[in-house]
């Protein structure tokens, strides 16, 4: 069994105090324990974006690659080594938004291989941009009259796109995330969790309430 | 002495079968150990406009199409009407009356008209027109009074999937058409190809070489996207998938298709991709990302005609300063361009080892005229190739660095999957262990670590040669494709006495600038070959030696250049 301690790399993390990615990283810590692999079958892809920091925090073998593209690195990685366990961890402006067409593609593959979406609603890297499900009427820097599009809905999209997994989670409920990432590694085929994720300094209108 | 060549030419309508036939005549020529160069016209269509196959043939060296046609295959009257005037003094001109008239008034210059019908010859010995085209290249091996069995079996090879009976009748038309010919038509031909003593040749596309070196290199993974020129190296991989026990998959574009062997490259497995100039344009993030991440992968880049969907099946040199600066940031950017068949296939197999062993990209550079021309080659040799995969770490390490900093630059590498050495790989800028940090200091030490890469890979890429006598009248300078033209022009050259030499660059980045200094020395005329408007290479020689190559030979309207044009700008530059 993995000791959830070890799977610190010792970095401390850096987002902002209160941020969902806390809580996201702590249930993917505890799915992991949970999951009664040895850790060095896991390896994680991450995109680009607050989440993506998470490479540096968690201290199994990684791989931090372009906005957007974290799915196709996790491809071919699977391709090259079924032995690997290989979770995604990706925000919505990479899987909405810059990488939209590999999430379809994915999903028609039906790889077996785990993406866990950071669904802030915004893009908090680059400072409160609107992202691709972000609320008609979100106002942002880049959208300051507020937003006319509508929202992707994941789910919706998912279930369309042949997903065989396919969950929402909360940030806000570690507990029952940690569960549902169990669930989608030991489903074998793809599984899509699409995690609300609470970004307390951009986003004051999709909060913990 | 070089040996004198013939070509042969088929032309017709796209959908027609012309690039099987011209395959197929190709083979049969081989097979009697003749020299061959392939070379394939057609227009981004699937059916309706004209297609041609020419096939240059020599029992000596052959590396480029030349410009005289000696047999013309007539498929349709559009090939008369566009091609008359390729035709040599006393050519032939192969084709079925019943679909066309011909007479001998139209041509400027003698030629042998060989009327053969056909089609009612498929009919009366196959019962369909569809091997119309057998009859047309059993007619041609008799114009050129050639061994019909070689085309017969070649032709018996290439329908053995197809069953029995459909190989018989193929085999059945072509004979009947070389009989046809045989009986109707008397006295020599002009030039009659005879088999030779020399060793049965294959003959390979350029992709195919490519592939080949990357099977041999054990390559286990390719991931593509379609574009032409190199969809046919796609093809290829995926035909081999199974046999080789590979993994070759299409991606939904070029940016998943590198990015995934990325993937396949970080998790241990040799990965290769191609693409042409589009396609790479979407690759160039994904190409600075393994730079940044360390990460070995070969790339194939097959030049078209550009800009943007510019001249799709044609072929141009116009991507060099592109690729030799593609993506942002500085990182190790190691770049052949090899010349032939074999070259392609033996810096291939290199690429792969200096990939893994300098954990880098290593991108191959093709054309439309490498890739989907085929040349005849005496084999594909790998015996004396090792597999070299650098320093890999396969045990446990005490407090594992991944990115340690390193007197050569490359840190040993260890694998996801393995026990003990857990790291991670970071697109943003890293310490040792793979954790981001943007601390002045350290981004200068890693920056300085990756550069130090490329000093030690230039100390085992091969040098530039000097092709030819060291002491010539005039230097030909070129790279890639036009190596063989350039090899069939000197020939030409030293026909008439005129001493020629060829500075012949297949490693281009890491520029080898000094060897290239040293052999553009001597005060003697020099000429650039290449097939781009702005004498791309010639810029860059200019900018990493301070040579100035004032003769140009360029050429950017997507056809090959000939030997012959060398040839006259040689004798012009000579007389100036
Ligand atoms: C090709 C490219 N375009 C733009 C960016 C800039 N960029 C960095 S992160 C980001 C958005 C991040 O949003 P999201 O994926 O939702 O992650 P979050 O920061 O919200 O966790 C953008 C646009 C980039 N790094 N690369
Ligand atoms: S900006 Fe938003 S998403 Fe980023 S760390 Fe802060 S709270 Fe989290």
């Amino acid at each position: 069994m993995i000791n959830p301690q070890s799977l610190n790399s010792g970095v401390f993390p850096n987002w902002c105090a209160g941020c969902g990615d806390f809580s996201i990283f702590a249930a993917l810590k505890n799915a992991l324990v949970k999951m009664d692999m040895p850790v060095e079958k896991h390896f994680f892809t991450y995109g680009i974006g607050c989440h993506g920091h998470m490479v540096n925090f968690m201290k199994a073998y990684g791989f931090e690659g372009l906005h957007g593209r974290p799915i196709p690195v996790a491809e071919g990685a699977k391709l090259a080594n079924r032995e690997l366990n290989v979770i995604v961890v990706a925000g919505d402006g990479d899987t909405y938004g810059e990488g939209m067409s590999h999430l379809m593609h994915i999903m028609r593959r039906n790889f077996d291989i785990t993406l866990i979406v950071h669904n802030n609603m915004v893009y908090g890297l680059t400072i409160g941009q609107a992202s691709p499900t972000a609320d008609c009427g979100f106002k942002s820097r880049s959208t300051p009259e507020g937003l006319i599009e509508h929202p992707v809905n994941p789910i919706a999209l998912a279930i369309a796109g042949g997903a065989t997994f396919v969950a929402r989670g909360f940030a806000g409920d570690p507990a029952h995330l940690s569960s549902l990432i169990v669930e989608g590694v030991n489903h074998r085929g793809f599984s899509i969790i699409d995690v609300f994720q609470p970004c307390v300094t951009f986003n004051h209108i999709n909060t913990y309430q | 002495m070089p040996s004198k060549k013939t070509q042969w030419k088929i032309g017709g309508e796209a959908g027609f079968g012309i690039m099987t036939a011209g395959q197929i005549f190709a083979r049969a020529c081989t097979r009697g150990g003749l020299n061959v160069f392939g070379y394939v016209e057609y227009p981004s269509l699937i059916r309706g406009g004209h297609n041609t196959f020419q096939v240059a043939i020599s029992a000596g060296r052959v590396g480029s199409p030349v410009k005289p046609v000696d047999i013309l295959v007539a498929l349709n009257k559009e090939t008369i009407t566009l091609h008359k005037d390729e035709l040599s003094e006393g050519a032939a001109v192969i084709f079925d009356p019943g679909r066309m008239q011909a007479s001998r008034e139209e041509f400027s210059r003698e030629v042998k008209l060989v009327p053969v019908p056909f089609n009612s010859i498929a009919v009366g010995v196959a019962g369909q027109e569809l091997m119309a085209n057998n009859v047309a290249l059993g007619a041609s091996v008799a114009v050129y009074d050639y061994d019909i069995e070689l085309l017969l079996s070649v032709i018996r090879d290439q329908f053995r999937g197809k069953g029995e009976d459909v190989s018989v009748k193929n085999v059945n038309a072509a004979m009947a058409g070389y009989e046809f010919v045989k009986k109707n038509f008397t006295g020599p031909f002009k030039y009659e190809l005879e088999l030779t003593k020399q060793e049965k040749r294959i003959l390979v596309s350029g992709n195919e070489a490519v592939g080949a070196g990357a099977i041999a290199a054990g390559c286990k993974f390719y991931a593509g996207y379609p574009m032409t020129p190199t969809s046919n190296l796609l093809h290829f991989m995926a035909a081999n998938e199974k046999k080789y026990g590979m993994t070759v998959k299409q991606a939904e574009d070029e940016i998943s298709a590198i990015n995934m062997v990325i993937g396949a490259g970080f998790a241990g497995a040799r990965a290769m991709t191609a693409t042409s100039g589009g396609g790479f344009c979407l690759m160039a993030e994904g190409y600075g990302l393994a730079g940044m991440t360390e990460t070995p992968l070969v790339i194939v880049m097959g030049q078209r005609g550009g800009p943007s969907t510019g001249l799709p099946t044609w072929t141009e040199q116009a991507d060099l300063k592109f690729v030799l600066n593609a993506s942002h940031g500085e990182f190790p950017r190691i770049v052949f361009a090899p010349g032939d068949m074999e070259d392609l296939f033996r810096w291939t197999m290199k690429a792969f080892n200096i990939a893994e062993k300098y954990q880098t990209p290593v991108i191959i550079i093709t054309d439309k005229h490498l890739a989907e021309s085929h040349a005849s080659v005496e084999k594909l040799e790998w015996k004396d190739y090792r597999i070299e995969r650098g320093e890999l770490v396969t045990e446990p390490v005490q407090n594992y660095k991944r990115y340690e900093i390193t007197e050569s630059g490359v840190s040993p590498r260890a694998l996801p999957g393995q026990p003990g050495n857990i790291f991670v790989a970071n697109s943003d800028e890293h310490d040792e262990r793979g954790i981001s940090t943007e601390e002045s200091g350290l981004r200068k030490v890693m920056m300085d670590k990756r550069m130090r890469k490329l000093q030690y890979a230039a100390r085992e890429i091969e040098q530039p040669i000097l092709i030819g006598p060291r002491r010539a009248d005039i230097t030909l300078i070129g790279w890639g494709s036009t190596k063989g033209a350039i090899m069939d022009a000197m020939d030409l050259l030293e026909e008439q006495g005129i001493k020629a030499n060829f500075l012949y660059l297949a490693a281009i980045s890491p520029f080898p600038a000094e060897a290239v200094a040293k052999a553009l020395r001597a005060r003697k005329p020099k000429l650039m070959v290449e097939l781009n408007y702005s004498g791309q290479m010639a810029s860059v020689i200019r900018e990493n030696t301070g040579i100035e190559i004032r003769n140009r030979l360029l050429r950017y309207d997507g056809r090959p250049i000939y030997p012959e044009d060398i040839f006259e700008e040689a004798k012009k530059v000579l007389s100036r």
